[in-house]
């Protein structure tokens, strides 16, 4: 029995899974780095991140409804259990100081330019805390709220778009060279499929043990759709000039001019930026206290929102100096450094639960 | 600035604090006041402008390298 | 220090425990079979009040026996009292007994012609039922007493409720008489499974309260959990169903209240057809229903008396002026102040035209003008009628024109603030969480723009979404999803066609047969077969 109390049914996973892997993904095209081709390397990037999930799910279907930490604890011993969860712990705390460090960096861009960026981040930081204290069922029913409007507004957006489409800025079809299109389909494996490794944590609450696979795989073909449609959206409307901007996303939604009244509507994709970014920020920094709260052996994980939550908005405001490093992180540095978490901790675990023929019969922890 | 920020932390621990107390949990309150320490160093440190490491530039390079 | 406070909310806990317990020694004392004594103790008990009147009388049998009728006048019903008690028992002549005891039940079996008669010999039982509108009748030489149900005071007639008006339906509402709202009732639901259980509550008032569910399709956890909040109750007044409310809600400090209520009895009977449990409170025309759904407040009886297409529409116009009579103060103050670049440029163009030469900025502009319509709305409920229409027509009209022309407001901000007052009038059970969540949003929006009206509005989803009614969670069958709930929430189903009950509320979730839906005679045996195929595989 683990500290989470609450029980959260497939749907609600589902739901919170697509929020999350929607996060900052509407805004940081995934798989940008193939310019004009991005929505096929997103496609490839699906099939290697349902391979990533293909492992999340095997581990969590061989050990039912145990948390995260036990099940390391079992498989690496008390010490070594303890350190790779650390490990595991401080990925996923880096992961969210990196999602509020694009809110400061896109707010104060284009929206707030004068707010100072801590006031941003620590008001975020405040509701995140105020959520994740209540335990994933409440994170969970936020974003069976959030996700239909989200979704709704995309919608709109890309219909409102559909007329702007130029079909040549499709053309010519994969003229990059292959190294740097799978390099591309890989980053989008990793950013953001592979951060689905979160969800180890939130898999035990499941209240269908069996199901893990379901929630997975429909997550992230769900959320492959919708990227899908963004990819589409950016490039048959900005064409190769999408490459110049930070968000295209942003930019090809500025482009909506109906009749000249409809315009402007921009505001949305700020709108559904910050409800998805709250809801994976959100559930990143409930794993993380869960997490922390299990490897120090405490009795609940709510006291550890504020410290935790605070510790990771300053480090949001310490991860780079300017937007460029962040874009440059993104593309260049992220899709090597996710690799041991999203994939090293996960399968290593897995083979050797497999060779110790772990979890015995007879109840051993 | 600086007040607002220690102010800020107080509430924090005034909300927190006798909850655990009351139920007894010393363990909790260690790691509690443990992360805040830091929290409120790191945040003390930035409040009066020290210069601290960008971290994941940091990261970055030692990949790049 | 906590210890301390600890210790002492203890020391106040025992305290109440040792007086409750006094009361209960008390309660032992019974009649004795003296006539005087039993008339003297019972002086002392309601003092000298000058609606109490004790009649002695004398009863000419076959031997002379001293009796004393006691009532409340006013509450009591007099010709009941002299036609079917008094003169029946002054013409009785012999009953052939000679016991008094015997002679009490002939009496009451024999003479006295009224419905409910009940006997005991405890004092308190005695006095609380003479105060609640009992005629008393004692007997010299008996230890027990008759109690004569005679309650008959003047009751409000039974009228349209002013809260809720509906165009197609009923046109009846609760008043404020206990067992007469009780009664509509049980016009609504003829089943004899619809249980009504009283309790007692308020030391001081003995509020009858009432709770009413359908036996075995209520989880009857809830009806134990209504009952166990009730009981834990211990103060000395509950003067209308609002002090209830606050005693038993989940989340007492939240803004959103977690018991609904209604002045309506098909409505109150809709509530309990789904598995919820009714709460009369005696003295209020109000009744509450728990668990409470957020949805509830969007739900109006003449939705399901309508077209549905047109219901389903008019729903999501609730919807929408729910969100706009929180939202579009803070929206207009976020454009006019933060994001100008999003209005269209004409529009820009008229309002900065507008604007100019307003002295406040427009955060205060909105503030200041959503407090004079709280101002004028309080006005228009609390004044009678006719002067309460004056005030409302020289508030809007009059105050509205002139602080434009004389250019203190700008004209936008009128506009805005008259829509947003509509608008909070289309969902009346949340006027005063919206009036909060308006107020709140419109200062963060003048703080924050956009930003800030998206972050206030995500404090309260978390908010929301953390709410318990009753165990069921407050924002379902939206979150938690609940596919099948959705009929009665994002379209109003055809009433054949809405087979189930709400899933987190009752037990039995079928509430009809599948083959419902109305066709004409030539074709409906053939259709009829094919339907039920599809029934059978759903």
């Amino acid at each position: 029995m683990g500290l989470e109390q609450g029980r959260i049914s497939a749907t609600q996973l589902t739901m919170l899974i697509i929020s999350f892997l929607l996060g900052t993904t509407l805004l940081f095209s995934p798989g940008g780095v193939a310019g004009r081709d991005s929505w096929i390397a997103l496609l490839v990037g699906m099939v290697e991140g349902l391979l990533f999930a293909f492992i999340y799910a095997t581990l969590a279907v061989r050990f039912p409804g145990r948390p995260l930490i036990q099940v390391f604890h079992s498989v690496y011993g008390s010490v070594g259990g303890k350190v790779i969860a650390l490990f595991f712990l401080g990925y996923l705390f880096h992961l969210g100081s990196l999602v509020l460090t694009n809110f400061s960096f896109f707010f104060n861009t284009l929206i707030l330019i004068e707010t100072p960026s801590a006031v941003i981040v620590f008001s975020i930081v405040a509701i995140s805390v105020y959520a994740a204290r209540h335990g994933l069922e409440v994170v969970a029913r936020c974003s069976q709220v959030l996700l239909p409007f989200a979704l709704f507004f995309f919608i709109l957006t890309f219909i409102l778009l559909i007329k702007d489409f130029r079909l040549e800025h499709f053309q010519p079809v994969l003229a990059i060279s292959a190294k740097r299109f799978f390099f591309a389909a890989h980053s989008a494996a990793v950013f953001p499929f592979g951060e689905s490794v979160g969800f180890l944590l939130a898999l035990p609450a499941l209240s269908d043990p069996e199901k893990p696979w379901k929630c997975l795989l429909l997550g992230i073909i769900i959320s492959t759709g919708v990227l899908l449609l963004s990819a589409l959206r950016n490039t048959g409307t900005l064409g190769i000039l999408q490459d110049i901007f930070f968000f295209p996303s942003f930019q090809a939604t500025r482009q909506i001019n109906v009749g000249q009244i409809l315009t402007r509507v921009e505001i949305l994709v700020a709108v559904n930026f910050l409800a998805m970014g709250f809801l994976k920020y959100t559930f990143l920094l409930y794993g993380v206290i869960l997490g922390t709260a299990e490897v120090f052996g405490l009795r609940e994980y709510r006291i550890l929102g504020y410290p935790v939550g605070i510790l990771m908005g300053i480090l949001s405001l310490l991860n780079f100096a300017g937007i460029h490093e962040n874009f440059e992180f993104l593309e260049k540095v992220y899709p090597f450094y996710a690799l041991p978490f999203q994939v090293g901790i996960p399968l290593f675990t897995l083979i050797i639960a497999m060779i110790r023929k772990l979890p015995r019969e007879g109840g051993e922890t | 600035m600086i007040l607002l920020l220690l102010f800020g932390f107080s509430l924090i621990f005034l909300r927190e604090v006798p909850r655990l107390i009351q139920r007894r949990y010393w363990r909790e309150l260690l790691v509690f006041c443990l992360f805040m320490a830091v929290a409120m160093l790191l945040s003390v440190l930035l409040t009066i402008g020290v210069e601290l490491p960008q971290v994941s530039t940091a990261i970055g390079d030692l990949f790049l390298k | 220090m906590f210890k301390k406070i600890w210790r002492k909310a203890k020391y106040f806990m025992t305290i109440a425990g040792t007086e409750q317990a006094e009361e209960d020694g008390e309660e032992g004392m019974s009649l004795s079979p003296v006539l005087g004594e039993n008339l003297h103790s019972l002086r002392q008990r309601l003092g000298k009040s000058s609606d109490i009147i004790m009649r002695r009388i004398i009863l000419n049998l076959e031997r002379k026996v001293e009796a004393a009728v006691v009532y409340v006048e006013g509450l009591a019903d007099e010709k009941v009292i002299n036609d079917h008690i008094l003169s029946p028992l002054l013409k009785v002549k012999g009953t052939g007994k000679k016991d008094s005891v015997k002679i009490l039940e002939y009496l009451a079996d024999e003479v006295i012609t009224v419905g409910g008669v009940r006997r005991t010999g405890n004092i308190d039982r005695l006095v609380s039922l003479v105060l609640a509108g009992d005629t008393l009748f004692l007997l010299d030489g008996s230890a027990r007493a008759l109690l004569l149900s005679t309650r008959g005071w003047e009751k409000r007639a039974l009228q349209e409720p002013d809260t809720e008006i509906i165009i197609k339906g009923p046109r009846i509402g609760f008043v404020e008489t206990l067992r007469v709202n009780t009664a509509l009732l049980r016009r609504e639901i003829g089943h004899p499974d619809l249980t009504l259980e009283s309790l007692e509550v308020g030391a001081k008032t003995k509020t009858e309260v009432c709770i009413a569910y359908l036996q075995g399709l209520t989880d009857q956890r809830l009806v134990d959990e209504v009952k166990r909040r009730i009981r834990r109750i211990n103060t000395d007044a509950i003067l209308a169903a609002g002090f209830l409310e606050e005693f038993i809600e989940d989340a007492p400090l939240s803004p959103f209240a977690t018991v609904t209520y209604t002045e309506r009895p098909d409505v109150a009977a809709a509530k309990i057809l789904e598995g919820r449990v009714a709460i009369f409170t005696d003295g209020t025309p109000v009744v509450n229903t728990v668990p409470a759904l957020f949805i509830e407040s969007f739900q109006s009886p003449d939705d399901y008396t309508f077209r549905f297409y047109y219901s389903t529409i008019i729903r999501w116009i609730r919807y929408l002026s729910f969100a706009l009579s929180i939202l579009s103060p803070a929206i207009y103050v976020s454009l006019a102040t933060f994001h100008q670049e999003l209005l269209p440029t004409t529009l820009l163009i008229s309002m900065a035209a507008a604007t100019e030469g307003t002295p406040l900025p427009t955060v205060l502009e909105a503030v200041g003008l959503g407090l004079v319509f709280e101002l004028l709305r309080e006005a228009g409920i609390r004044l009678p009628r006719p002067i309460g229409q004056a005030v409302s027509i020289v508030g809007a009209l009059v105050i509205g024109e002139a602080v434009v022309s004389a250019g203190l407001i700008s004209a936008p901000t009128v506009i805005v603030v008259a829509l947003t007052a509509i608008s909070s009038f289309v969902a009346p059970v949340q006027v005063g969480v919206a009036a909060l969540l308006r107020l709140g949003l419109t200062v963060i929006a003048g703080l924050l723009g956009a930003f800030g009206i998206v972050l206030a509005l995500l404090v309260v989803l978390v908010h929301l979404a953390s709410l318990r009614s009753f165990g069921v969670p407050f924002l379902s069958p939206v979150a938690p999803l609940v596919p099948r709930d959705l009929k009665d929430v994002v379209v109003r189903a055809p009433l054949w066609a809405m087979l189930t009950r709400p899933k987190f509320i009752g037990r039995d979730p079928q509430r009809q047969s599948f083959d419902l839906r109305p066709a004409p005679p030539g074709i409906t045996e053939q259709k009829k077969d094919s339907r039920e195929k599809e029934g059978d595989q759903g």
